[in-house]
């Protein structure tokens, strides 16, 4: 699937608004910022666990946002401590979308890290942030299978766990790729993105599903654009 | 929500859009005054005067829907030449004036008589329409269906337009138009009825007097005629048949032939027995007498001259002597009066019947004195000589007493003679009758059966005459009835319809109704929707449906944001 096909489907780069202030939006940025820093706190600073070191985000089917969220996240943990060393890692090796939404210009990724055509520390890009890191998907590939199967990628994980705080892992949906589905098994934890209203109970149970079945620790669900009944403008003046 | 939405503006202004698009259909109404004659003649079975009314609606009703009045309507309504001439027609007719009025009637008929024709091909060929327009057209009565007291009816029609006429005329000129029809049409057949029923049942009673009625009639005085009188062959004068036999044969018509026959011979019988009981009765206390009164006896009563001669003797005797002494021998010759008396006192002895005592009261009265004087006697007879006087005396009278009761039985006994005489001829007489009864009887039941036949022939025919004649009657009763028949009047005229408001669509309601179903069908919608949902909406259908923690919620912002 070539980029061009993918900006159709899901124009996501044209809502990159980072720089764009009026007070509406400024207003919704805030509120973005508390619900997404409220996750934060959720997944790290639990009590009953430890903080997972290596975060992975996933959803049932594409689209749900998971990009959103670990760009979120990676930004509100980058700013709310600036001593936390945060790597955002785009394993979503057949749609990439990482980089855009963050306005990095990628290279090579961790595809070409795992089969050591690139050293890691190449690969990573710097981020706007000076304590947020990205690593890319790099160049798509036509077998990711071989890449989860390989060796490498669990040797990989490690350094990146070694050399960061966190490591929070973008990948691709549970249901339709197996990326996920491996890669749950090597992480601390995993969380699972859900389009409120859109998807149904059935897709989310059997991601679930998949996902424990890989012995993956499943932290939570994060429900993601979610709507209430009472607009919101009506909501507050009541 | 949306799709509510949807559903509530789609159905409402498709409705709303629909009623302003669709062809609009008017109504016109006129209203009938129905005004009923009191019905005074008492031949006319009384129905009550509301079920009569009932009826006459109901069938005005009919009359209404009719094809020809239907047909008649439509073939104005579609021809506007034909409607105007018959229009001018009918003014022609109801102003002319009485000279003119048969000639205006006639123009009116011709012109009727082409709607007619017309009419009669709608009526053959096009049964679809008929049977459309026919539904258009509503009766009502105040009050629905059961009429009751109502005497006013309206009649509506419910037409769309149709080009040549301006939006609403058309229902009005329809409903004007099968009003007038109706109104003719019901004149028409009233005339008609009546006419047909009265003439109808007149010539059924002529017809029925001169060939059943005359004919039984002539045929029974004939047979009367042929058989009772002079002209009937007979070889036994005292047998024949006269027409006063008429009696004898209406009886045995009565009590049926053979028990009839038998009733009058029995009454000739029982007199016959009758009289032969009363002969033999008779006969009987003649014989009785006849045995009292011998001549053996008679002989031996003293004759009424010795009595009468004895007695003189006595007075001589009795008679005082001139010296006063008494005369020699008189006390024997006294006695042997005496003696000569006695015999006959006690013989013969007569002893009267109980049957004569009780029909003669003179022998009743001499025998009780008879038998009072013997009483005397016999007292006397201990107490004196036989020579005294008295006693003497009363031996007289004793005899004299007896002869009398003999003279009167004497008469009795002849006069029972003559009546046993009479008696017999008497019987002879009834016998002789009765023979003659029986033949006559024998004669007349071969005629029976035939008069029977003819009889209840002539009975028949006169009751049914008379029943005719009462439904001529009735036929006439009607006829003076209708003369002066219901009157029919249309009340109002029809009105032209609003042409903003047709009668349907209606769409200030439709689409009211609209709306409610359509809110109805949303709801309906929404739950449904809700039902088949089976997405994630919130953190409790997460945690309800997947039993996993919910650890965070974005909310969906108006734009794609990255924080």
């Amino acid at each position: 699937m070539t980029g061009a096909q993918s900006a159709r489907r899901r124009p996501l780069e044209k809502a990159m608004v980072l720089t764009e202030s009026t007070k509406s939006m400024r207003r919704v940025r805030r509120s973005l910022r508390g619900e997404i820093g409220h996750l934060w706190a959720s997944v790290f600073f639990a009590p009953e666990r430890a903080a997972p070191r290596t975060l992975l985000v996933t959803a049932s089917e594409r689209g749900e946002g998971v990009t959103q969220i670990v760009a979120g996240l990676g930004i509100v943990g980058a700013e709310s401590n600036a001593e936390l060393r945060i790597l955002l890692v785009d394993f979503n090796l057949r749609h990439p979308a990482l980089a855009r939404v963050l306005g990095v210009q990628a290279g090579a990724g961790i595809a070409e890290v795992i089969r050591g055509e690139v050293p890691l520390s190449e690969a990573m890009c710097p981020t706007a942030l000076s304590n947020l890191r990205l690593l890319p998907a790099g160049h798509r590939l036509d077998q990711p299978l071989g890449l989860l199967r390989s060796q490498a990628l669990r040797e990989v994980l490690g350094d990146l766990a070694a050399q960061c705080d966190h490591v929070l892992i973008d990948a691709a949906a549970a249901n339709r790729y197996p990326d996920a589905q491996t890669l749950t098994g090597l992480v601390d934890g995993t969380i699972l993105v859900t389009r409120a209203g859109e998807t149904r109970r059935e897709t989310v149970a059997e991601a679930k599903k998949r996902i424990e079945q890989n012995r993956g620790r499943l932290l939570g669900v994060v429900l993601n654009q979610r709507r209430f009944p009472i607009p919101g403008f009506i909501y507050r003046r009541l | 929500m949306l799709g509510m939405i949807f559903i509530v503006v789609l159905l409402t202004g498709g409705t709303y859009v629909a009623c302003r698009k669709a062809k609009p259909i008017y109504e016109s109404s006129v209203t009938i005054l129905v005004k009923q004659p009191k019905r005074q003649t008492a031949t006319v079975q009384e129905v009550s005067a509301d079920r009569s009314l009932e009826v006459f609606l109901k069938t005005q009703r009919e009359l209404i829907l009719s094809d020809r009045v239907i047909s008649r309507t439509m073939v104005l309504l579609e021809s506007p030449p034909l409607r105007e001439t018959w229009r001018q027609a009918r003014q022609v007719a109801s102003a002319a004036s009485p000279e003119a009025r048969a000639e205006a009637l006639a123009g009116l008929a011709s012109v009727i008589k082409q709607i007619d024709e017309r009419a009669d091909a709608i009526v053959n060929e096009r049964q679809e329409d008929l049977r459309r327009f026919r539904k258009s057209v509503d009766i009502r009565t105040p009050g629905g269906e059961v009429v009751g007291m109502s005497e006013v009816f309206t009649v509506r029609v419910r037409l769309a337009d149709l080009p040549g006429f301006k939006p609403g005329q058309r229902a009005r000129t329809a409903v004007d138009l099968l009003s007038s029809c109706y109104l003719d049409r019901y004149w028409e057949v009233q005339s008609e009825s009546v006419r047909d029923a009265s003439a109808f049942v007149r010539q059924r009673l002529n017809d029925l007097k001169t060939g059943t009625l005359d004919p039984a009639n002539k045929a029974l005085n004939d047979f009367l005629n042929t058989k009772l009188g002079s002209a009937a062959p007979t070889t036994q004068p005292d047998t024949a048949l006269i027409p006063a036999d008429v009696v004898i044969l209406e009886q045995l018509l009565k009590s049926g032939t053979e028990a009839g026959a038998q009733i009058i011979r029995t009454r000739f019988e029982q007199e016959k027995i009758r009289l032969g009981t009363e002969l033999a009765h008779a006969q009987a206390l003649q014989q009785q007498l006849a045995e009292q009164i011998t001549d053996e006896k008679i002989a031996k009563l003293i004759t009424k001259s010795r009595v009468d001669a004895l007695e003189a003797r006595v007075m001589v005797l009795g008679e005082p002597s001139k010296d006063g002494k008494e005369k020699p021998g008189r006390q024997e010759e006294l006695a042997q009066i005496t003696a000569e008396l006695a015999t006959m006192t006690d013989e013969p002895r007569i002893i009267v019947p109980e049957e004569v005592l009780r029909n003669n009261d003179i022998v009743n009265k001499m025998k009780k004195k008879l038998a009072d004087l013997i009483i005397d006697r016999n007292k006397m007879q201990g107490q004196f000589a036989p020579t005294y006087r008295q006693l003497v005396d009363l031996y007289i009278e004793i005899a004299r007493a007896k002869l009398e009761i003999v003279e009167e039985l004497k008469a009795e006994k002849k006069a029972l003679d003559v009546k046993i005489k009479t008696l017999t001829a008497q019987q002879d007489e009834v016998t002789r009758e009765l023979v003659r009864l029986t033949r006559k009887l024998d004669a007349i039941s071969v005629l029976l059966p035939e008069y029977e036949r003819l009889k209840s022939d002539l009975q028949m025919a006169r009751t049914s005459y008379a029943r005719l004649e009462a439904e001529l009657l009735q036929a006439q009763a009607d006829e003076q009835q209708a003369r002066k028949a219901t009157t029919i009047q249309v009340v109002d005229t029809a009105g032209t319809p609003d042409p903003e408001r047709p009668v349907i669509p209606w769409t200030p309601v439709y689409t009211v109704i609209a709306l409610g179903v359509s809110i109805l069908l949303a709801l309906a919608y929404a739950f449904l929707a809700d039902h088949f949902d089976h997405t994630l909406r919130n953190i409790q259908e997460v945690e309800r449906y997947l039993g996993t923690t919910v650890v965070g919620s974005v909310s969906k912002a108006g734009r794609r944001i990255v924080v």
